[in-house]
């Protein structure tokens, strides 16, 4: 992509903050959950976009995954609900974690997802039985070196899907093989995890989002810098790139222009463009070229942007986040 | 005509004619003593006058070595050498004193000392850096009507004032706070009652006086690290009953400015000015001044003949709390008229004399200390111990931090017959102050009614800071010194001399040397022991 | 245009008294009188009451802790559950204390109109603003003054602040450094508070004793406030050396020290139920710093647990010791946090309906008082100010809120005329 054209084409304000975003494929249709407790299909092409909008869950949302007719939906309650799609009926509820699940990701395969939650653990589901066939633990601590709780915010599968990547708050990043969940490679980002001894005496930050790049041999996990004051997402956002097999950091991207974290990371398929987006105050996109090693395009976002769901090679890019949904088309 | 608005449009005006009135019975020369003689002479004659009235017996006159401390602290921020206070106590000359002040006056000390003063007066806890403006500004004697113009008008484009926006600047974003303490710092007056409401007992203060002291401030704000101020802007407020109006620009006396030429802007040129400070903030340049400075207009207003009375008066009470421990009128920011001065006549007469002489700070200065009154004893014989007011015993005066850092570090080198040129002795009095700082921001600033806290003491009593500062050991230091001497009584002489500027007492003399005596094993210990004790005593933590 | 801001004198009459205005301080002698004390003042002080301020600098949120709003817009994402008194809920990252609600009074209902870190700080420390002439005493001052004893040999006040953060160094006012606090905010140890060892035991005793001869011979024919101050200063100097082995945390058995917990604030709390056990009659542990602009659910997630782990560690600790019932705990901040949530998932600051809590001695425990309503963003009922609270906490401890100090001749109640104590929330 040569960053020609980014336009916003279509913006839905809405009451909720959203977290999460699945899209039906080949349509404008999409669901879209967050901190009303609730999921909302919505048709982003209509004018009156909302379709219908369920209680889902007791807490806000944080996860959807959509396969077929399957809707499978992620909550700070700890739960995984299964949902008939096409109707909004719920088939299943598990108490799928201890606390707050952060995110949810599918299989290349389609018939499987990961999840992490707070309670340190990734998990791997199938997605037609609703059965957990993997459970990894141990590698990322409960508490911080400062003896508060820690939180696992990301993971993404390769491309192949034979292996997993989680990354917890204090930047502690964990490649797995996720059907046997043997640990492949580990490696840190601390820079993304500002502990303040001083000041405030509590923390900030942490990376929030992980990719593996189409080749699967890089991974790429997206956060913040160091932050001064911790009260504010006061630093640029910030992409470190990794040859994970070697556990070594090759690149890192900050996007000088805007401020926050960087909670969506999104490789394009020709391996060379890194989308990263996000925000805090204001929310942004960044369009990380891998071959110049610099940030290529930085675009404002009209809300802090928690999630994307792409579509057609990043062509088309259906965003969520602070009280708003953006259709955005690039070329 | 609507009786609110008639008292609105004559409240003013009244206040004008107060002011007048005020004026007119200054200028009344039969009530007052006459403008050329010494202000030294005037404040005895008028202090003294009081005494008589209310059958007041004053204290003695203070010691000879008690003044020179005195004035050596009040003047230059630190006690006398021991070889000072010697030499004055020792010397016949009548005019010794005069001698003494000009001396003190004339070292480099003493402008550094009144820069640090006149910048707590200023800034009292607000964060902010005016000593390069002030030692540059002092240095060149600049008086104090140029002062309080720099400081307002905070016009660094011209390099002889680099520094003069610190007092603006850091107060820029709290408007009401900067209105408050400029009344406060120039005017002795804090109107921050009237924000919310006319002041139910002080006739003088009403919310138009605080709003109308603010408008001269309204455009006055920040672009990045510059102060500026805007073309256009009003203050409006809602007064407690009425409706919202839009404030004068009113001088704390009640004077109005009505301003001629100032319109109202368009939406062209408002958007003009916007996209005029967006280009300052991204070249990080100097905004313009603009065409009508309202701060230009509270200066003008405010040395204006008939209102700059207001101001003599705030600096004249506020330089005569720093050197009687207490002001004529009291509280300092309290100068309005339903609480007049202790010695109406003498505020009257000095505030006019500080006017007519173009704000001449060290001469006021100099009139000051030169009194005799200044020169009473803090020690009262009698059976009553008069009131703070009447000035007939000298107040006690706890040390200001440089003055204790500057201090401690003197009292324990033994400069003793070392220094002999005055020059030589400044260099190394400039060491000394140069390096008090970190000694200085152990103590904390006194304020009114100042408590000293358990810390202090723990600090003398403990810390080995306090020991390796004001107790160190070597060839020209004192306690070293001490033990070199050969009788006890000769090492308890020279303790003495050297942390209180005085000679000792034949019985402390005794106890002194018991003490030594005593502790003689380590005899370098005994005297670091003895001088703490001075030094930890009240006589050496208060100017008396 | 310039907002009226009726509270600016801290009430709509301020019950002003003529002599401020016309310089109180006109007297040769400054500061308050130190006069006598009444019977009641003298009995409280034989029963041993201590006040330990948990201060949650910043401003913590109350819809993350003491008055949640689950499912409402403004709630954010976490529960409530339910505490030991029926009927009563709190947020779900406070199950100690749900548990152990027995001996709590929260206060939903605080409206106190300030949401400025500095002078909001100095508002909730002192139950009132500063007048132009007129210093206040802050809580811990009053209490050291109230239930501290004269010839006392610990400290009345210790406030610790180790945070750089939104550190201001409360005052006595015009009670004057006698009941300042000792502030520390460098390490839990008072600084200095350690014999050097360049001098030994006696020969520290004996210069002291020889700076106390030159300070009478000075004091003759002489007085100020000032000066008596600074005699008082070092006259404590020893006993308060004696009192360094309360903020050794290393006496405590080391099952104590895990109870609490390894953080520093565990620590200090800890410190403070020493200091309390021995007759510090007030002891101030700020802990630093809730003001999560951004992020505040992450931050309440590291903050909440500590602050409910430790404050139900401590109230068991002082029950099982038998103090609790002369002990009260305070949990208070500057101001609460905004229902509004921002779009980096923050709360800032907010004062028109917020929490705080008072645990022991005098209040009624597994209580509630005041009512915000759905969202949290006004108070329903029960509206109360900084006054008021004040008034509150004196009356649990047995102090009468109208009592006068003097200023000069002015006299000074604890709090404004008028105002009057919740009696809901007292035993």
């Amino acid at each position: 992509m040569n960053f020609t054209s980014i336009k916003v084409e279509k913006n839905i304000a809405r009451q909720d903050i959203l977290f999460a975003v699945a899209r039906v494929p080949n349509s404008s249709k999409a669901f879209i959950a967050g901190s009303d407790f609730k999921i909302s299909e919505i048709d982003f092409q209509q004018a009156k976009p909302e379709i219908r909008s369920f209680p889902a869950h007791s807490s806000y949302v944080t996860a959807l995954i959509l396969k077929d007719d399957t809707l499978i939906s992620g909550a700070y309650d700890g739960k995984l609900v299964w949902w008939k799609a096409s109707s909004g009926e719920k088939i299943k509820s598990i108490d799928a974690h201890k606390k707050w699940i952060r995110q949810a990701t599918i299989s290349p395969d389609g018939k499987h997802f990961a999840s992490v939650a707070d309670d340190m653990a990734l998990k791997i589901w199938n997605i037609a039985d609703a059965k957990m066939v993997r459970e990894m633990t141990g590698e990322h601590k409960p508490l911080t070196p400062n003896d508060f709780q820690s939180m696992l915010y990301a993971c993404a599968f390769n491309k192949d899907g034979k292996l997993v990547a989680s990354v917890d708050k204090t930047g502690h990043i964990v490649v797995w093989e996720t059907f046997t969940g043997k640990k492949i490679a580990t490696m840190e980002a601390p820079i993304m995890y500002t502990w303040d001894p001083n000041a405030r005496r509590h923390s900030i930050g942490g990376p929030r989002s992980i990719a593996f790049s189409p080749d699967s041999k890089l991974l790429a996990v997206g956060g913040t810098g160091k932050i001064g004051n911790i009260d504010h997402l006061e630093a640029n956002g910030r992409v470190e790139v990794f040859n994970w097999e070697k556990s070594e950091r090759l690149h890192e991207f900050v996007t000088d222009k805007s401020k926050g974290l960087v909670e969506h990371l999104e490789f394009h398929p020709d391996g060379n463009i890194l989308l990263g987006a996000g925000g805090a105050g204001e929310g942004f996109l960044a369009f990380m070229d891998l071959k110049e090693k610099k940030v290529a395009h930085q675009e404002k976002a009209a809300m802090n942007i928690h999630a994307i769901a792409s579509s057609d090679n990043m062509k088309s890019l259906l965003a969520v986040g602070h009280h708003r949904v953006l259709h955005i088309k690039t070329a | 005509m609507n009786q609110k608005l008639l008292v609105i449009f004559l409240q003013p005006l009244a206040m004008l004619a107060l002011a007048i009135t005020f004026t007119e019975q200054v200028e009344a020369q039969e009530k007052l003593l006459p403008s050329n003689m010494p202000i030294e002479k005037v404040i005895d004659h008028y202090i003294e006058a009081s005494w008589k009235e209310k059958k007041i017996k004053p204290a003695d006159a203070a010691t000879d070595t008690a003044w020179i401390r005195r004035i050596s602290l009040d003047l230059n921020g630190r006690i006398p050498t021991p070889s000072e206070a010697k030499t004055f106590a020792e010397d016949k000359d009548p005019t010794k004193k005069q001698k003494a002040i000009d001396r003190l006056i004339a070292s480099p000390l003493h402008l550094r000392h009144q820069a640090r003063e006149i910048e707590t007066l200023l800034m009292n806890g607000t964060k902010g850096n005016l000593s390069e403006y002030l030692t540059k500004a002092l240095n060149e004697n600049r008086t104090w009507d140029r002062i309080f113009k720099d400081f307002i008008l905070a016009d660094e484009t011209d390099v002889a004032n680099k520094g003069s926006s610190e007092f603006l600047k850091n107060r820029v974003k709290d408007l009401d706070k900067l209105t408050n303490d400029v009344s406060i710092a120039f005017f002795g007056v804090n109107v921050s009652c009237a924000q919310c409401h006319d002041h139910p007992l002080v006739h003088d203060w009403k919310q138009d006086h605080f709003y109308g002291m603010k408008s001269f401030f309204s455009r006055t704000y920040e672009v990045g690290n510059f102060l500026a101020e805007k073309e256009y802007g009003v203050v409006k407020f809602l007064p407690n009953k009425g409706k919202e109006k839009q404030a004068d620009y009113m001088f704390l006396t009640g004077k109005t400015v009505k301003p001629v030429g100032m319109t109202e802007p368009t939406k062209d040129e408002l958007k003009k000015e916007k996209e005029m400070v967006e280009e300052w903030k991204k070249n990080k340049t100097q905004p313009t001044k603009p065409k009508t400075s309202t701060r230009a207009m509270l200066v003008e207003i405010a040395l204006g003949k008939s209102e700059r009375d207001f101001f003599a008066k705030a600096f004249v009470n506020q330089l005569w709390h720093r050197f009687y421990g207490f002001g004529l009128v009291m509280p300092l920011d309290q100068m309005h008229s339903e609480n007049p001065p202790s010695h109406p006549e003498l505020m009257n007469w000095l505030a006019q004399d500080f006017a007519s002489n173009n704000f001449n700070i060290p001469r006021l200065v100099k009139g000051l200390v030169s009194s005799k009154v200044y020169g009473l004893s803090s020690r009262y014989e009698g059976a009553s111990t008069p009131l703070a007011k009447d000035f007939a015993v000298a107040r006690l005066k706890p040390l200001t931090p440089m003055q204790m850092g500057v201090s401690l570090r003197l009292a324990g080198n033994n400069f003793g017959g070392g220094a002999t040129s005055n020059a030589d002795l400044e260099k190394k009095l400039d060491n000394i102050d140069n390096g008090a700082k970190g000694l200085a921001d152990q103590f904390v600033q006194p304020s009114e009614d100042f408590q000293i806290g358990v810390t202090e003491a723990l600090f003398f009593s403990n810390s080995t800071k306090f020991q390796s500062e004001c107790l160190p050991e070597g060839k020209d230091k004192l306690v070293t010194t001490m033990t070199t001497m050969e009788t006890p009584e000769e090492q308890a002489d020279l303790a003495v001399w050297s942390v209180l500027g005085r000679p000792a007492t034949s019985d402390e003399k005794a106890v002194i040397a018991g003490y030594i005596k005593k502790h003689g094993a380590n005899a370098q210990d005994a005297s670091k022991q003895v001088v703490w004790s001075l030094m930890a005593s009240p006589e050496f933590r208060f100017n008396h | 245009m310039n907002k009226i801001r009726k509270n600016y004198c801290g009430s709509t009459e301020h019950a002003v008294s003529r002599r401020q205005f016309i310089g109180s301080a006109a007297s040769g002698i400054a500061g308050a009188s130190l006069f006598a004390e009444n019977a009641l003042s003298a009995e409280l002080k034989k029963q041993g009451k201590s006040v330990i301020l948990l201060w949650l600098a910043g401003g913590a949120s109350q819809l993350e802790t003491f008055d949640p709003k689950p499912g409402a817009i403004t709630g954010g994402p976490f529960q409530s559950i339910q505490t030991s008194t029926p009927g009563v809920r709190i947020s779900e990252l406070m199950p100690k204390m749900a548990a152990r609600f027995k001996d709590t009074c929260v206060i939903r209902s605080l409206n106190t109109k300030n949401g400025d870190h500095g002078s909001a700080s100095q508002l909730m420390m002192r139950g009132r603003k500063d007048e132009a002439s007129l210093k206040y005493p802050d809580m811990g001052a009053v209490l050291a003054r109230e239930l501290g004893k004269p010839e006392s040999q610990v400290p009345d006040y210790v406030s610790f602040y180790l945070q750089s953060e939104g550190r201001n160094f409360s005052g006595s006012g015009f009670l004057g450094a006698r009941f300042g606090p000792m502030e520390l905010s460098k390490s839990v140890m008072p600084e200095n508070i350690n014999k050097p060892d360049h001098i030994s035991e006696s020969d520290f005793l004996d210069r002291m004793a020889l700076r106390d001869l030159w300070s009478k011979n000075f004091e003759t024919g002489r007085s100020s406030g000032t000066l008596a101050s600074h005699q008082q200063a070092f006259m404590r100097v020893h006993g308060l050396m004696e009192s360094q082995k309360l903020f050794d945390v290393s006496k405590e058995p080391q099952k104590m020290r895990d109870m609490y917990g390894p953080t520093q604030f565990a620590e200090q709390v800890l410190i403070a139920r020493r200091l309390a056990e021995s007759g510090v009659p007030f002891v101030r542990v700020g802990r630093a710093w809730w003001d999560s602009h951004g992020q505040n659910f992450e931050t309440h997630q590291e903050l909440v647990p500590e602050l409910d782990h430790v404050m139900a560690t401590l109230l068991t600790d002082l029950e099982d010791r038998g103090m609790l019932k002369n002990t009260l705990v305070v949990t208070l901040s500057e101001f609460g946090r905004t229902p509004g949530i921002n779009s980096s998932l923050g709360r800032d600051h907010f004062a028109s309906a917020w929490s705080c809590s008072l645990s022991g001695c005098g209040v009624k425990g597994g209580s509630i008082y005041g009512k915000t309503d759905e969202k949290g963003e006004k108070v329903i009922e029960g509206e109360i100010g900084a006054a008021r609270l004040f008034a509150t906490i004196y009356k649990a401890l047995g102090i009468n809120p109208q009592k006068n100090y003097y200023v000069g001749s002015r006299p000074v109640p604890l709090t404004d005329p008028g105002t009057e104590p919740v009696q809901e929330v007292l035993a």
